[in-house]
């Protein structure tokens, strides 16, 4: 009797130390207490998570003309992780807290294209690129202003151009990146 | 009075005293109950298209059952495809917003970037590839 308490013991040991593992293996780029807590200090807020299999399903109802520009993009995408807070007041949020959320993009495979900080990093700006085997296999977006905390982690290959359709086609004015990377109005 | 007790008594031995069942009792009796209760078999024979149980066939109530399970089938099937319209629409906006909001994003750090610099509101670091 005593030895099947034992075998229940280590085996609920592995079962709690295997836990984290599998946990890791549908990873979410963002901490997910500080999301909790930016929702909560939040007056609005938009968090839209698409992993691939939710997008292959989207993109089985996106059969419209309009939708076309959108599914294509999506159709070789991994994952789609937004989040948009809007806030009530300045000061919402810490300079602590945006490198926590910079911090999953700090590997040897990205690459910073834009990086503007600012006193109380309350209008920074970063663009990184995922770079594997020279092709571009992901990209994060970060925007914060005073009253408002945008981040955007796009999983799989996109493209430029792909940048240039996305704010061409939401009726927002289309981007056009140039041959130095440089961000240009169209 | 003795006498009268004594002939009581005699009656009720005569009475009370085990008897034999008359010959083919028990035969008739399982007969009779045989016929008053039909099995369960036989009950649902008519669901198999089997007349012999009963001794009866209802192809109507056959033909009913047939067509209540393939309209529950079809029910089932028209339900479960307007679901899954309806999680795949949702789908799909969660999609269009995702988008909406990325570019949305783009589009505010390019006007940062591009915006002309003014001495008092210079960011501390801008860096550009």
């Amino acid at each position: 009797m005593r030895r099947i308490w034992i075998y229940l013991l280590i085996g609920f040991s592995c079962l709690t130390a295997a836990l984290p593992a599998v946990a890791q293996s549908g990873e979410m780029p963002f901490p997910a207490s500080l999301q909790k807590e930016l929702a909560a200090r939040a007056s609005s807020y938009s968090e839209v998570t698409l992993d691939r299999k939710m997008l292959g399903f989207a993109s089985q109802f996106m059969n419209s003309q309009k939708d076309a520009e959108g599914k294509r993009i999506v159709a070789k995408l991994k994952g789609v992780y937004v989040r948009s807070y809007n806030f009530a007041k300045p000061g919402q949020y810490t300079l602590a807290e945006l490198a926590s959320i910079r911090q999953h993009f700090q590997g040897p495979d990205w690459t910073p294209i834009v990086k503007q900080r600012t006193q109380n990093a309350t209008d920074d700006s970063d663009i990184y690129m995922k770079m594997v085997n020279g092709q571009v296999e992901g990209m994060f977006i970060l925007n914060s202003q005073p009253k408002e905390l945008d981040f955007v982690y796009i999983d799989g290959p996109i493209r430029p151009q792909d940048l240039a359709d996305i704010s061409g086609n939401f009726g927002i004015p289309q981007v056009k990146t140039g041959q130095n990377g440089k961000v240009t109005h169209k | 009075m003795v006498e009268e007790f004594d002939e009581l008594e005699r009656e009720l031995r005569e009475q009370l005293q085990p008897r034999s069942a008359p010959p083919g009792f028990a035969a008739r009796v399982v007969a009779r109950a045989a016929e008053q209760q039909p099995d369960a078999a036989s009950r649902f024979a008519w669901l198999r298209g089997n007349s012999s149980g009963s001794g009866t066939r209802h192809p109507v109530w056959q033909w009913a059952t047939v067509a209540a399970a393939a309209v529950a089938m079809l029910l089932g099937g028209v339900e479960h495809q307007h679901q899954q319209r309806i999680e795949g629409e949702h789908a799909r906006a969660q999609v269009m917003l995702a988008l909406r909001i990325t570019a949305a994003t783009l589009k505010d750090v390019n006007e940062k970037i591009n915006q002309p610099v003014q001495a008092s509101q210079a960011p501390n670091t801008v860096e550009s590839r």
